[in-house]
């Protein structure tokens, strides 16, 4: 889970603040789980905290900016790796945030399409097409700019 | 190869994740242009990358803060056992929450939605008793209602986002009683408030979803309330909205 509220919101700190909300509210609500796919449940928790939070930065004029900056500045990867690395989270940072969502839960957490349509609370075809415009947006942006980065990452 | 089904994007997406299903994958695999090719060879990467560049969270030291939870009230046992074990079984982490997780923090507001969210099944399905008292008589109803809460009821209007008023009940909670009214929309979908006495100063609406209701709850000076729905999140926003600034005119803001 903090692996997920990294990737998706850059800051470290507000990832961790994330996390833990999200499991005091799981916890307290435990009597709400009946059955099924409890990550797929705390993924869903995660998500509409943050989007309550997204809510109220909108409103403030102070967020919002820095999610993007701090996504490449967050990894500790080896300097091998670090060139494509850093190209990759700056690249995530200007996909709109529902994209990047839908392209970390199924590349990175790895639930299936229906998992993530539940987790989002969106129907399976609107999953299918913020990955689509999200990893093509990613493509375009990072092989045509410098060659083939991603290449380089083993 | 075969011409089976043509190639679509979903194709190359579902490929490159392993969504494909043996048969579909060779299909698709074999009929695949060298653009496409290209694409999902890509889009395997970026999955690879997306590891490469978050997993080092998963082996980073926990941060305190993330273990000190503040201990209000213990749970019984087998709760905690079940929240714990759960919590285990999906791999959060190796074991750092077991033990300080186990002090929970219980939000009797969350006990508040689930009820709102029992007495929403029991009634809004049905089509001659829906309601105790009917919208023909909503002064009395308001009067009632007023007199068992102990405090002055307000009953919102929803004209302006499309519900009709049905008419309400009252309903045993805990030790106290909750009034719920329901309201119908063209469409036949239908809305419950429910609310009980209990005041706060926190009035933050807190979302939750479960058995595909849809509630927001939160709190006034007077009530606690909680609106339940089968409706997606945007709708319940807007009739939200609707029922807060009827109840608290000129009150302080929505904290969404």
């Amino acid at each position: 889970m903090r692996r997920y509220a990294t990737a998706l919101v850059g800051d470290r700190a507000h990832a961790d603040d994330l996390v833990q909300d999200c499991l005091e509210r799981a916890l307290s609500r435990s009597h709400l789980w009946r059955e099924g796919n409890l990550r797929g449940w705390l993924f869903t928790i995660m998500h509409n905290l943050h989007a309550n939070f997204r809510r109220r930065a909108a409103r403030s004029p102070l967020t919002s900016a820095q999610d993007v900056e701090s996504l490449s500045a967050s990894s500790p990867a080896s300097q091998e790796d670090g060139l494509a690395i850093a190209g990759l989270g700056a690249a995530l940072g200007t996909l709109p945030e529902e994209q990047r969502a839908v392209i970390l839960l199924i590349g990175l957490e790895e639930f299936s399409y229906a998992e993530t349509a539940e987790v989002l609370g969106i129907p399976i075809g609107t999953v299918m097409s913020r990955l689509h415009r999200g990893r093509e947006k990613l493509r375009q942006v990072l092989v045509s700019d410098s060659g083939p980065t991603l290449r380089r990452v083993k | 190869m075969s011409a089976g089904t043509p190639l679509s994007d979903d194709d190359l997406h579902a490929l490159a994740d392993g969504a494909l299903p043996a048969a579909r994958a060779g299909e698709v695999e074999a009929n695949l242009t060298s653009a496409e090719a290209a694409r999902v060879v890509f889009y395997r990467r970026l999955n690879n990358d997306l590891h490469t560049l978050f997993d080092p969270v998963l082996g980073e030291p926990v941060p305190a803060r993330l273990l000190a939870t503040p201990y209000v009230r213990r749970r019984s046992w087998p709760l905690q056992a079940a929240a714990a074990a759960a919590l285990l079984a999906v791999g959060i982490g190796s074991g750092w929450f077991a033990h300080d997780y186990m002090a929970v923090q219980e939000l009797p507001a969350v006990a508040f939605a689930d009820r709102a969210a029992q007495a929403h099944l029991a009634y809004v399905s049905e089509v001659r008793h829906p309601v105790e008292v009917a919208a023909a008589e909503e002064d009395h109803l308001q009067k009632w209602l007023s007199k068992r809460l102990q405090n002055n009821v307000h009953i919102p209007d929803l004209g302006i986002v499309g519900y009709e008023f049905l008419g309400g009940r009252l309903l045993p909670a805990g030790k106290g009683v909750a009034a719920q009214l329901m309201y119908q929309n063209s469409g036949g979908n239908r809305v419950t408030l429910y609310f009980t006495r209990g005041a706060d100063s926190d009035t933050s609406f807190r979302y939750v979803q479960e058995d595909g209701l849809s509630i927001f709850y939160w709190r006034d000076a007077s009530f606690t309330y909680a609106l339940s729905s089968e409706l997606p999140r945007e709708d319940m926003e807007k009739i939200c909205n609707a029922v807060y600034s009827q109840i608290n005119p000129g009150g302080p803001a929505v904290e969404w």
